[in-house]
C-alpha cells in the first residue's frame, strides 16, 4: 500500500515536469536537436559520403561543392564527413565529464553536507585550492600533466569543475537534512551510509539534474577548447576543436574549413542550454510568469 | 570588518602555498623531460643526466617540493626557465600587462553591458526586447570563445583589414581581442541580471514604490537594481577568472606575448618553473579579485554586515 502511493505521487509530479517541458518551445527544440545529434553519432558511419580520414591530395582545400559539402582540408580529407563523425568524440567528451564532475561532486558534497563540521570544513577547503585556479587553467594542466588524449582530457575536464558540483549538492544535503524523514531513519537506527545514499541523496539530487544538463554544453565548449590547444583529442581524431585547430592555417584563404565545425559546436552547446533552461523552469515554476 | 578582511588576506596566504604545492606535484607527474627539450634531440643520455642533477630533478620528491616552497617563498623567487635562461618573475611581471588588461577591460565591459541588458530584459519581460536579449545572450554562451575569436580575425583583420590580426602595437590590437573574451561574459551576467531582476521586482516593496506613485525609472535603478545587483556581484569575481582563463585561448590566437601563452609555450617545453609561474600568478590574481569582490560584497549588503558584527 505504501509503496503503491509513494509511487503515484512520484509519477504524477514527474509528469507534470514533463508537461511543463513539453510545453517550452525552446527547450523542445533544443531536445529534438539533442535527439538528431545523437542519431548522427550513432549513425555516423552510413551518413558520411567518404571515409573521415581518407586523404585525397588530387582534391586539397576545395571550396564547399557538391561532392564535398563543407568543402575539403589540407590533406584532401571531406569536411563534411570529419564534422559529422566527430559528432562522436565530442558529444562523448561532453558527456562523460559531466558523468565524472558529477560522480566526484556529489560524493564530496554529500559527505561534507552530510557530516558536517570538521569534514565538511576540511572539504570545502580543499575545493577552495581547487577553485582558486581558473576551471580552464587548471584543466589545461591537468590535462598536460596527465598526457594530452580524449580519455585524459575527459578526467582533466571532469576533476576541474568538479567543485561546483560538490558545491550544489552541499547546500542542497544541508537542506534536507533538518527533515523529519531523516529524524526517523536515524530513529530507527539506519547506518549513516543508507541514510545518506537512500534517503537524503535522491531528495537533493533535483537541482543536480538541471546543473548537469546546462554543464553538458559547457564541457563540449571546454572540450573543444583543450582540443583545439592541442591537449584534447589528438589528430587525425576528427573531434571539432581538433578540426578546426589543424584548420587555423588556411583562415585566409579557407574560412570555411572553420566555420562548420564551429557552427556545429556552437550548435550543439546551445540545444544543451535551452533543454537546460526549460527544465530549470520546469522544476522550479516561482520563475515562471507573473 | 577588518576582522574579516584579515581573516581572508591569511586564507589567501595559506591557499596561494596549497595551489604551489597541487601545482609542483602535477609538474612532478608531467610526461616529459625538460633536460631532454633544452639539450638537442641527439644528445647523449650522459649529458642528459648531468643536466638532470644540475636542475635537481634526480632529487626526490619530497626534497624538490621543499627546495621549491623554500625558494619561493622565502627567496620569493620562482626560478629561472629552462627554455629562456632568465628568472620566471621577470618575464613574468614583463607579461601580465597583457594578460590583465585584457581580462580587466572584458571584465569590466561585460559587466556594465551585462547589467544593462539584464535589466532591459527584465524591465521588458515578453516584449521583443527580452526575447532578442534572450535569444543573443543563449547563443552567446554557447559559442565557444576561440572559434568566436578565429572568425573575428577572419573577418575584421583579413578581409576587411580595419584591424591587426596578430600581436600587440596599439591600443587597437587590444579590440579584437577584448571582444572575444567579453561577449560570453556579458551573456552570462545579463542572464544573471535579468533573473534576479525579475524575482525582485515581484516584491512586496515594488508595489509599495509604485504605490506611492514613484516613476517607473527610479523604482527600477533606486530599489529593484540596487538589490539584484547583490547575486551579480559574487558572479562578476568568477567571471573575472574565466576571463583569466580565456586570455590564455585568446593570447594563443592573437599571439599576444601575456602570461597565457607564455605558459602555454612552457607547458609544451616541459619549462617547469615557468609553468609553475604563470599558474601562481594567475591563481594569485584571481583569488585577490575574489577576495576584493567578497569585500565589496559585504560593503554592499547590509544584511551580511549586520549578521558578521553580530557574531
Amino acid at each position: 500500500m505504501k509503496t503503491s502511493i509513494g509511487n503515484r505521487r512520484k509519477k504524477t509530479n514527474f509528469s507534470e515536469i514533463l508537461r511543463r517541458l513539453s510545453k517550452n518551445k525552446l527547450a523542445m527544440i533544443g531536445l529534438v536537436v539533442i535527439i538528431c545529434l545523437f542519431l548522427m553519432a550513432i549513425f555516423a558511419n552510413l551518413i558520411i559520403p567518404y571515409d573521415y580520414s581518407k586523404q585525397d591530395y588530387s582534391a586539397v582545400l576545395q571550396k564547399p561543392s557538391r561532392e564535398h559539402l563543407f568543402g575539403t582540408d589540407e590533406l584532401g580529407r571531406d569536411v563534411f564527413s570529419r564534422v559529422v563523425y566527430g559528432t562522436r568524440y565530442s558529444l562523448r567528451m561532453g558527456l562523460l565529464t559531466v558523468a565524472v564532475a558529477a560522480v566526484l561532486g556529489t560524493l564530496l558534497g554529500s559527505f561534507a553536507g552530510f557530516y558536517g563540521g570538521a569534514v565538511d570544513n576540511i572539504l570545502m577547503r580543499i575545493l577552495d585550492i581547487f577553485q582558486s585556479i581558473p576551471i580552464l587553467v587548471f584543466a589545461i594542466i591537468l590535462a598536460a600533466a596527465l598526457g594530452p588524449g580524449l580519455n585524459n582530457a575527459i578526467i582533466a575536464m571532469g576533476v576541474s569543475t568538479m567543485p561546483l558540483y560538490a558545491r550544489l549538492i552541499r547546500a542542497s544535503i544541508m537542506q534536507e537534512e533538518g527533515n523529519e524523514y531523516v529524524e526517523a531513519a536515524k530513529a530507527i537506527n539506519a547506518s549513516d551510509m543508507r541514510i545518506l545514499f537512500r534517503h537524503v541523496l535522491p531528495n537533493a539530487i533535483s537541482p543536480m539534474i538541471i546543473h548537469i544538463t546546462m554543464s553538458i554544453g559547457y564541457s563540449i565548449l571546454v572540450a573543444s577548447t583543450l582540443s583545439f590547444l592541442g591537449l584534447g583529442a589528438q589528430p587525425p581524431t576528427p573531434e571539432w576543436g581538433a578540426i578546426l585547430s589543424e584548420g587555423r592555417n588556411h583562415m585566409r584563404d579557407h574560412g570555411y574549413l572553420l566555420f562548420y565545425p564551429g557552427m556545429m559546436i556552437m550548435i550543439s552547446v546551445l540545444s544543451f542550454n535551452l533543454l537546460g533552461d526549460g527544465l530549470r523552469d520546469a522544476l522550479d515554476p516561482r520563475l515562471k510568469g507573473n | 570588518m577588518a576582522k574579516y578582511i584579515l581573516k581572508r588576506v591569511l586564507w589567501l596566504i595559506v591557499i596561494v602555498l596549497a595551489v604551489s604545492v597541487v601545482i609542483f606535484s602535477l609538474m612532478f607527474i608531467i610526461d616529459g623531460d625538460p633536460a631532454r627539450s633544452i639539450l638537442s634531440v641527439n644528445a647523449s643520455q650522459e649529458d642528459i643526466d648531468a643536466l638532470r642533477d644540475k636542475l635537481g630533478l634526480n632529487d626526490p620528491y619530497w626534497v624538490q617540493l621543499v627546495r621549491f616552497l623554500k625558494q619561493t617563498f622565502l627567496e620569493f623567487d620562482i626560478g629561472t626557465s629552462y627554455r629562456t635562461r632568465k628568472p620566471v618573475l621577470t618575464e613574468i611581471f614583463e607579461r601580465i600587462g597583457y594578460t590583465l588588461t585584457i581580462a580587466s577591460v572584458s571584465t569590466f565591459v561585460a559587466t556594465v553591458l551585462g547589467i544593462y541588458l539584464g535589466v532591459v530584459a527584465a524591465t521588458n519581460q515578453y516584449s521583443w526586447k527580452d526575447n532578442t536579449a534572450i535569444f543573443l545572450s543563449l547563443f552567446c554562451v554557447s559559442m565557444p570563445e576561440f572559434w568566436f575569436a578565429l572568425m573575428l580575425v577572419s573577418i575584421f583583420a583579413l578581409q576587411l583589414g580595419w584591424l591587426p590580426p596578430l600581436g600587440i602595437d596599439s591600443w587597437k590590437s587590444y579590440i579584437l581581442p577584448c571582444i572575444s573574451c567579453l561577449v560570453g561574459g556579458t551573456a552570462n551576467i545579463a542572464r544573471q541580471t535579468r533573473s534576479s531582476m525579475l524575482g525582485e521586482i515581484r516584491q512586496d516593496y515594488i508595489t509599495t514604490a509604485k504605490a506611492k506613485g514613484q516613476t517607473k525609472e527610479k523604482i527600477i535603478t533606486r530599489h529593484a537594481l540596487k538589490n539584484s545587483l547583490i547575486p551579480v556581484i559574487t558572479v562578476i569575481g568568477s567571471l573575472f577568472g574565466t576571463q583569466l582563463g580565456g586570455s590564455v585561448v585568446v593570447e594563443q590566437i592573437f599571439s599576444i606575448p601575456g602570461v597565457g601563452s607564455y605558459m602555454m609555450t612552457a607547458i609544451g617545453f616541459r619549462d617547469y618553473p615557468a609553468v609553475r609561474g604563470g599558474v601562481l600568478v594567475i591563481a594569485i590574481c584571481f583569488s585577490a579579485v575574489i577576495l576584493l569582490i567578497d569585500i565589496v560584497y559585504v560593503l554592499v549588503d547590509p544584511r551580511f554586515s549586520e549578521r558578521y558584527n553580530n557574531q
